[in-house]
């Protein structure tokens, strides 16, 4: 059962000689710090069903400034992540598919549902 | 070709779905909690109220809420364990199975801290 693929052995920093695999790189990081981001949303959650204390504690860990930094930090590397996302989502989509819609309208229409997204959220926040 | 099942392609498909909620639903989310840290809208959009009342005790807002975290956790996972393989990391079974074991336990353990 147990199967030893080859593996080349190559320098762990092969990535930083070629920008578009240093872009590749930079990509992948980025669900580190989605993921990070993700268990602090969990957090929340079980921080709001502890009671309106517990929930405003959460709320003012977002606003510590080294948290502040890292949320900047993860909303640019969530951006970086969606329209890198949206630029490969043509490439990926079944062949039947792609032969009806063409590429550039699928990304168009990925943006369009980051766009219509957004506006929901921010409006739902806005009206208070 | 083996015959056996595998759960790889169980395992792309949420890391498929989480790609899209990562990108479609977090810039938002982010940036809202974000505003409302630096005070630039107000701190009662996110007020106890209004955020137990729709992702606690709504079921819109609490199926809205996992769908968007829970595929996010998978996607995470998926391209972390599939990172280290890029930095020559080669994690074996165990550490596999580790990764996405506690992302199942994290899974359920969101899905009842909404649900129930």
């Amino acid at each position: 059962m147990s199967r030893r693929p080859y593996v080349r052995p190559m320098k762990r920093t092969w990535f930083m000689d070629h920008p578009f695999y240093r872009n590749y790189m930079v990509r992948e990081a980025s669900c580190v710090f989605d993921a990070l981001y993700a268990v602090n949303l969990f957090w929340g959650i079980l921080q709001l069903r502890e009671g309106a204390e517990a929930w405003s504690s959460w709320l003012s860990f977002q606003a510590n400034p080294l948290m502040i930094l890292f949320t900047v930090v993860t909303l640019g590397m969530t951006l970086y992540h969606a329209v890198t996302y949206f630029d490969m989502t043509p490439r990926v989509l079944p062949q039947f598919i792609r032969k009806k819609v063409a590429d550039p309208i699928v990304n168009k229409l990925m943006y369009a549902g980051l766009a219509g997204i957004s506006v929901v959220i921010l409006a739902a926040a806005a009206m208070v | 070709m083996s015959q056996k099942r595998h759960i790889e392609p169980l395992l792309w498909s949420l890391f498929g779905a989480g790609g899209t909620t990562i990108a479609l639903f977090f810039p938002a989310m982010i940036l809202v909690i974000l505003l409302s840290s630096l005070g630039v809208i107000p701190a009662e959009a996110l007020s106890y109220e209004r955020m137990s009342g729709f992702f606690l005790n709504n079921l819109i807002g609490q199926l809205a809420l996992l769908a968007v975290l829970v595929p996010s956790y998978w996607a995470c996972i998926h391209r972390i364990y599939h990172g280290s393989h890029d930095l020559g990391m080669h994690p074996g079974v165990g550490v596999k199975i580790l990764c996405y074991g506690g992302t199942l336990v994290l899974s359920i353990a969101t899905v009842i801290a909404v649900l129930v």
